[in-house]
């Protein structure tokens, strides 16, 4: 039998608000999501789990319309979802009054901690959230019941205030397979036993590498699981080098032609690093236009050589300021400040 | 230390071209262009080597600016000098750097090593930055007294904040606070952006509650209506209900009428009795009349037949009133019940869904508003935590208060020293003509004589040019204390009068080891003649 495991869907969010592309990251999630359950179809999986936040916020009925028809669309596949942190099962719920499809199970936690597919030989276990956080460790005390030779938890958290757990109590529990939600990073905890399948679209800007899904085979042999990449689009850190001959319009060439080369669809975050010519400051705000610039950041500066500056300038202010600097270990702020010191000190020398 | 020789190999406009110092006053006379400015670079070049800038400020640095005019590739010097009664001679070759400096003790031929800092032991610690500000002294640039004063006390305070006469304090915390503004005003820019999206979310949610609020009035009604329907629907039933039953006694009424009429005695189910009774009386009086005229026989038969009759009428009448009665119910049924649903049902049905689909609207608007709540606390939330121009505003805000310190320090401790130093040079400089300079905390500068005191703004400028000279030569001495430097002059003496400048080279003659003055005009070696003052003269010709 084949199954889907997805997480951190987030229908609904607009990543990067104020972005020109937000409105359509938007859109791409649910394009996302529909392929993905055109994906479940065309392979006839048995199982669909989706492992917490398949909303942004609390679904709204039009919404799980949507969602639910899609589900409908795959009839044999039974789709399996328990809510997150970010869709948790508020009083005024909308989870709560909706009928689904025949397909579709829901964990909400109000009967049976499980359900239970016969034709497939599959349980699945899950807790949904109530509320936003949880700090109790709750998938420590749940056990599998032998109820079907396959077993699987559904759970969502794994940091402080989302229900933490400990990888070695939840490898020790007994279940087949623990399909994790809630980190948007791709991650398989323990070889073909549990894993984070990710957010199938990253959801914002720290959502750096590959986003996609986890295709799980159940047989013989036990189970076997892969990550699928999925997402439209990566943000991708673009750091930059540059040297005291770069220019602003050079530096701009460098980067159309890097982003160019990387997809023109992805996300930028630009770190430019390096020492600029004195005096050279570049300008963020054109960089920021050059293309799908996420965020730019300048952490070049000009670099002094603070031995040969003690020299030049002993008995003058310069040395003590270059000493006030030097001699252990600086803060970033500090950091800063002495190059902004410096620069300020250098150019009011200059006739 | 003492300058013995200047050996320009190939240095700007010079090639292959000595120059012999002696100890005491050194005159090097040339006209304009003629490259005594070149040979001042050249000295500072050798001593401290030709730093190449990089980037942009390469094409003006003195490296570039002294490149040779011939033969480009080959940019060399060496310069000849004793110090602490050893001679030295220094080779450069300036496109090499550090790499390209020999230093080689010629009184017991010992090479010695630049990078490991024996020159700058020779030169007895003195920095570059000290060396501008002291061993080599320029004209002032101002002409004009106003002017000149302020550069006076520019030199002075930056000198006291910071110990170097180049550099201009001012101009960097200024430079730093208008960075700082730059920051603030992104800053800003960001924070407006937000602004202008919190507001947009707070708009729209401002808007759904609008818009949820009247679905609410509209639930409302309809809830009302609804009940008020229902109320009506009542009270037309009640309605009904009355008119059925009046309708049915007066149904009751006319098939009484009716049964009367038909029958006597026969008029409801009620008199049943009576009505048998009735018949039998009826019976006993026609049978009487029979047995009377038709004898015992008829009689008899006749009353059978008619017993039979009347039991058959009664059977038949019975059942006809039953059967009338059920059509007239189920008559009256049939006429009220087609009555209510034609008319009241749908419409509670209509009002019924009306009322599931705005709750289910409302609803839906408020699971939004939630949503929508959320976000703007989030935003809010992000607003407060991520402001990457913060930490660029505290590094430059570190940097001012890091600089400002430095130079109190800086002033409260050469302050003094400085102050004396120059009352001191100031006044066997003039011959005893001044008894003191005072310089108080906001650098004013008055000027004492025996008898008055004159504020230095209401001196001559050559006075000014003198106070001026005598502050170099103070910092240089509290600077240079380890190994005196010879004094490079360059034309500072144009503004001084023949006795003023007598005074000032008298002094120089008797104070300094090694004086070098460039000069354009006679003046200097005239007066110098004149006052008896032995000096060496080296021509720079075009």
């Amino acid at each position: 039998m084949k199954f889907f495991h997805a997480a951190d869907i987030h229908l609904g969010a607009e990543p990067d608000k104020g972005f020109p592309w937000s409105k359509e990251r938007g859109r791409e999630i649910w394009d996302s999501f529909r392929r993905l359950i055109r994906q479940v179809g065309e392979e006839k999986a048995g199982l669909f789990l989706i492992a917490g936040d398949l909303f942004h916020r609390q679904p709204l009925m039009k919404e799980l319309k949507e969602v639910n028809y899609l589900f409908s669309t795959i009839p044999d596949t039974k789709v399996v979802l328990i809510a997150g942190n970010h869709d948790y099962l508020k009083r005024e719920s909308c989870y709560r009054r909706f009928s689904w499809a025949e397909n579709v199970f829901c964990l909400w936690g109000e009967q049976e901690p499980c359900v239970e597919f016969p034709d497939l030989g599959a349980a699945v276990y899950g807790i949904s959230y109530d509320r936003k956080e949880i700090t109790d460790p709750l998938y420590h005390h749940i056990r599998p019941q032998r109820r079907q030779p396959l077993e699987i938890l559904l759970a969502h958290g794994g940091d402080r205030t989302h229900i933490p757990f400990d990888r070695s109590v939840l490898e020790r529990s007994g279940f087949s397979y623990i399909a994790l939600g809630h980190i948007h990073k791709p991650e398989v905890l323990a070889k073909d036993k549990i894993a984070y399948a990710g957010a199938l679209e990253p959801i914002d800007k720290n959502d750096l590498g590959p986003h996609g899904y986890i295709k799980g085979v159940y047989g013989n042999g036990g189970i076997r699981i892969e990550f699928v990449p999925a997402a439209v689009r990566s943000y991708i850190p673009l750091p930059v080098k540059v040297k005291e001959s770069t220019t602003q319009f050079s530096l701009e060439q460098a980067l159309v032609r890097l982003m160019e080369e990387k997809g023109r669809n992805n996300l930028y975050r630009i770190l430019i690093k390096g020492e600029h010519a004195m005096g050279t400051e570049f300008d963020m705000v054109r960089i920021m236009k050059l293309g799908n610039v996420r965020e730019a950041v300048d952490q070049s500066h000009t670099v002094y050589d603070r031995e040969s500056l003690m020299r030049q300038y002993r008995g003058s202010l310069i040395e003590s300021y270059v000493k006030r600097f030097d001699g252990r270990e600086l803060s970033a702020t500090e950091e800063k400040a002495f190059v902004y010191g410096m620069e300020a000190l250098m150019a009011s020398r200059e006739e | 230390m003492i300058i013995r020789e200047l050996i320009l190999k190939n240095f700007g406009r010079f090639r292959n071209r000595s120059i012999r110092l002696e100890e005491g006053i050194n005159i090097i006379y040339g006209e304009n262009e003629s490259g005594k400015s070149t040979l001042h670079a050249f000295i500072q070049g050798m001593l401290f080597g030709l730093r190449k800038m990089r980037g942009r400020a390469a094409r003006t640095d003195a490296y570039t600016r002294y490149t040779p005019w011939d033969n480009p590739s080959w940019y060399e010097g060496s310069l000849r000098f004793s110090c602490g009664g050893k001679e030295f001679r220094l080779e450069r070759d300036f496109r090499r750097g550090e790499e390209g400096t020999k230093l080689v003790c010629e009184s017991d031929g010992e090479l010695l090593s630049v990078k490991d800092g024996d020159l700058e032991m020779l030169l007895g610690g003195i920095s570059e930055a000290v060396y501008e500000n002291t061993v080599s002294i320029g004209q002032m640039k101002s002409r004009t007294g106003d002017a000149l004063l302020l550069e006076l006390r520019n030199y002075l305070s930056s000198y006291q904040e910071s110990g170097d006469g180049k550099l201009n304090l001012d101009r960097a915390l200024l430079l730093l606070k208008e960075k700082k503004k730059e920051w603030q005003s992104r800053m800003q820019i960001r924070e407006q952006q937000q602004e202008a999206e919190e507001k947009k979310i707070k708009f729209e949610i401002a808007y759904l509650e609008r818009e949820t609020e009247e679905l609410h009035q509209k639930l409302l009604e309809e809830q009302k209506r609804e009940k008020a329907g229902e109320e009506e629907l009542r009270r037309e039933e009640q309605r009904q209900e009355e008119l059925r039953r009046e309708e049915q006694r007066r149904e009751e009424a006319r098939r009484k009428e009716l049964h009367q009429e038909n029958m006597p005695g026969t008029g409801g189910t009620l008199n049943w009795k009576k009505v048998i009774s009735a018949l039998l009386v009826g019976d006993v009086i026609v049978w009487g009349i029979l047995f009377f005229t038709a004898g015992w026989k008829a009689a008899c038969i006749s009353a059978e037949c008619i017993l039979i009759a009347e039991f058959l009428f009664m059977a038949y009448t019975s059942t006809a009133l039953k059967k009338a009665g059920k059509k007239e119910e189920t008559k009256h049924a049939g006429q009220s019940m087609p009555d209510n649903t034609s008319g009241s049902l749908p419409k509670r049905k209509i009002t019924g869904d009306s009322i599931r689909l705005l709750t289910a609207q409302i609803l839906e608007k408020r699971t939004r508003l939630s949503n929508l709540q959320e976000e703007l606390s989030e935003l809010q939330m992000t607003g407060i935590a991520d402001r990457p121009e913060m930490e660029e505003i505290r590094s430059l805000e570190l940097a001012a208060e890091t600089i400002q310190s430095l130079s109190v320090s800086a002033q409260e401790s050469v302050g003094e020293a400085l102050k004396n130093r120059i009352s001191d040079i100031f006044c066997t400089m003039t011959g005893g003509k001044y008894k003191k300079v005072s310089i108080d905390e906001e650098l004013k500068i008055d000027l004492f004589t025996e008898e008055r005191h004159v504020p230095l703004f209401m001196a001559s400028q050559g006075t000014i040019e003198q106070v001026y000279l005598a502050l170099r030569i103070a910092v240089g001495d509290i600077f240079c204390c380890e190994e005196t430097m010879p004094l490079l002059l360059d034309e500072v003496f144009a503004m001084y009068d023949e006795e003023r400048m007598k005074e000032t080279l008298g002094w120089l003659y008797k104070e300094k080891e090694q004086v070098i003055i460039f000069t354009c005009n006679r003046r200097e070696t005239e007066v110098l003649k004149r006052a008896g003052i032995p000096f060496h003269i080296v021509y720079l010709h075009l």
